[in-house]
């Protein structure tokens, strides 16, 4: 089960305030300047309203996805930046990661880019690997939680029985996006966010393991999922996006509108120890558009 | 090998083409005694104002244009090249006319300019398109008059001599000119064919050195580019393939609107290389293929082809909303070189011509 659901309405009518208790979970990020380890931000438990990645229908037509008041029930360390070219490039040094172009080994404060979902878990294998440590790539509601006030996700379109309308609302929002200059920049260059980790929503779009998902919501609020598609996975960023597993750099064109994400890299997660594999629970569902 | 020397040899070589010209006895004039109109050009892809048929006689249109030599930013990764333009724009405004009109130019070079140019109108007849009597360099201008004597939307670019020709144009310079019937636009049956909107799509192939990284490079100025660009355009493969000069230069919020019901006039021109306009979700209602009026249109094209060195007009009511892709269906040069236009089109949704009989979901 990929949520637990409690239906407690209470605790749903709690979390739309989420944001606002972000202050209560204090960062604390580990900082160690030059060394070769990541430093790290511990999140501590707590609810926020979360619209989860994927395409959700209702009545046979697309709607926004319904906010959940979702829960992470246990501490989780995030990276306070994304992986560096340097660390990337001693994966690819020790044969356990794909080389990719554009990876200086010296970089240390600069961001990894272009690599693709493939990439970025050789990496994560190889680095849970050298520390001991469950290190792995965030699902996409761990995304979210950790990057708080800066989250984006999808903007909201127009539910409502015109496909067209829906189409073109989201064209617009999609094309209000404004481009970014692709130049990777140094760590801190976007800043911390209310929990302490930095550059989130900057010009690196970031892989997470939550995979491409349509679910049904029914009258009653239960979001059935009907396919699942891990070969793609979602990004999160300035906005969120889905993306094939093996690509590098997206691009748009053709019949695809709005912006690509400018760069995709990645930063990591890790479970501490005890927690359950799966760290995030929610409860009930916000059917705010229905 | 550019210093201003070789300019004015260039610029006096084609000073004797023009008087050889004008020893020729002419024949008398007839533009002169005509009603005069000067009209103010709009940058693609719109057009100015004017009439679809009209009821007036031939008149003289005077337009004026201006050289830009300018640094224009050609992708999403802000890669530049020393763009030569037509008064600002890639393409360069499309000037419009009726048939039996003169068309009057004033063309300005641009003191701040570094090198000579010219336009060669494939509507005009004689002198090199008027290629041979518009040579100006730096700091001068030149007005020609020519009779549009043919319906159909032409090209005009610069075609100043050998290599320059093609370099010039491969920067930028060309744009188009659309000589409607006195009666507008037919069927040709008889019904009379109008528009709502018209829009002008200019296709510009990019040729833009790398280093020996991979890395596009940049120049100190045009000049500093001439050999290697050249050397890459004897390959023939682009490094861009754009619409209006830029990627995206007509996508997402630059996206052409339009609603339901209305009809649109779209202008294609492709200078150089051969081409195949697509509107994904729509049609050609209309084709008028090579783009000369006095040919009837094609009906109901799904693609259409404009050769280069020519411009092409197609006509489509929208019958449904959303967005619309138009592009160079080679979706190669599309998507990874950049010919995508957007038509964002509102309206009511028509369950008739189609709808969704059942959501993807499970199978079974």
């Amino acid at each position: 089960m990929r949520f637990s659901r409690l239906g407690v309405v209470a605790a749903v009518l709690a979390a739309t305030a989420s944001l606002a208790a972000a202050a209560v979970l204090a960062p604390r990020p580990v900082a160690p300047a030059s060394a070769p380890r990541a430093a790290v931000a511990t999140l501590q438990p707590g609810w926020f309203a979360y619209q989860p990645a994927g395409d959700f229908e209702s009545a046979g037509k697309t709607i926004d996805a319904p906010a959940r008041a979702t829960r992470l029930d246990a501490p989780l360390d995030v990276m306070v930046e994304p992986v560096s070219q340097a660390e990337y490039a001693r994966c690819v040094a020790a044969a356990a990661c794909p080389k990719v172009k554009s990876v200086d080994p010296a970089a240390e404060s600069l961001p990894v880019v272009g690599v693709s979902w493939l990439d970025a878990i050789a990496y994560a294998e190889w680095y849970a690997r050298q520390t001991g440590e469950d290190w792995r790539l965030p699902t996409d509601d761990e995304w979210a939680y950790a990057a708080a006030e800066r989250f984006r996700g999808e903007p909201p379109v127009a539910n409502g029985d015109d496909f067209a309308r829906r189409w073109l609302a989201k064209f617009d929002a999609d094309s209000a996006v404004a481009r970014q200059a692709k130049a990777p920049q140094p760590f801190g260059h976007f800043g911390l966010n209310a929990r302490g980790v930095a550059d989130l929503a900057g010009n690196v779009w970031e892989w997470t393991n939550s995979c491409y998902e349509r679910r049904a919501v029914a009258a009653g609020g239960e979001a059935r999922l009907l396919t699942r598609n891990c070969r793609v996975r979602a990004l999160e960023g300035e906005h969120r996006m889905f993306m094939s597993d093996f690509i590098r750099n997206g691009v748009t064109g053709g019949c695809s509108a709005g912006l690509p994400p400018t760069n995709l890299g990645f930063r990591l997660v890790r479970s501490r120890a005890g927690a359950v594999a799966r760290m995030m629970s929610s409860v009930g569902e916000l059917l705010q558009a229905l | 090998m550019f210093n201003r020397r070789d300019l004015f040899l260039a610029a006096g070589a084609a000073a004797g083409a023009a008087a050889v010209l004008k020893a020729v006895p002419a024949m008398a004039e007839e533009a002169v005694n005509l009603p005069r109109r000067e009209v103010e050009l709009v940058a693609p892809p719109f057009v100015h104002p004017h009439e679809q048929a009209t009821r007036r006689g031939p008149e003289v249109v005077a337009f004026k244009m201006t050289i830009i030599e300018k640094e224009q930013v050609i992708d999403d990764d802000g890669v530049k090249i020393h763009a030569f333009t037509y008064n600002g724009s890639i393409p360069g405004p499309l000037m419009v006319v009726h048939e039996g009109d003169y068309l009057e130019l004033t063309l300005v070079n641009l003191a701040t300019n570094q090198f000579d140019h010219n336009i060669d109108f494939h509507a005009s007849t004689g002198a090199l398109g008027g290629g041979a009597l518009t040579h100006i360099n730096p700091g001068e201008e030149v007005t020609l008059r020519f009779k549009a004597t043919r319906a159909g939307v032409f090209i005009y670019h610069c075609a100043p001599e050998g290599p320059m020709i093609p370099w010039h144009v491969a920067l930028g310079m060309n744009g188009a000119v659309l000589v409607l019937p006195r009666d507008g636009l037919t069927d040709g049956a008889g019904k009379p064919l109008r528009y709502d909107r018209i829009y002008y799509v200019g296709e510009q192939d990019f040729y833009v050195p790398r280093d020996a990284s991979g890395a596009y490079k940049t120049y100190a100025s045009a000049a500093n580019s001439f050999v290697d660009m050249t050397a890459l355009m004897r390959g023939l493969i682009p490094t861009h393939v754009v619409f209006n000069g830029a990627v995206g230069a007509l996508t997402d919020k630059n996206a052409l609107p339009a609603k339901v019901g209305e009809t649109v006039l779209i202008i294609h021109s492709s200078a150089m290389r051969d081409t195949r306009p697509h509107l994904i979700g729509g049609h050609g209602d209309y084709v008028w293929l090579m783009g000369k009026f006095a040919n009837p249109p094609m009906r109901d094209l799904e693609t259409w082809i404009v050769p280069g060195g020519s411009a092409v007009a197609a006509l489509y009511t929208f019958r449904q909303p959303g967005v619309y892709a138009y592009l160079n269906h080679n979706l190669i040069e599309a998507v990874f070189l950049g010919a995508t236009a957007h038509f964002r089109v509102d309206g009511q949704w028509n369950d008739d011509l189609m709808t969704q009989v059942r959501r993807p979901g499970p199978i079974g």
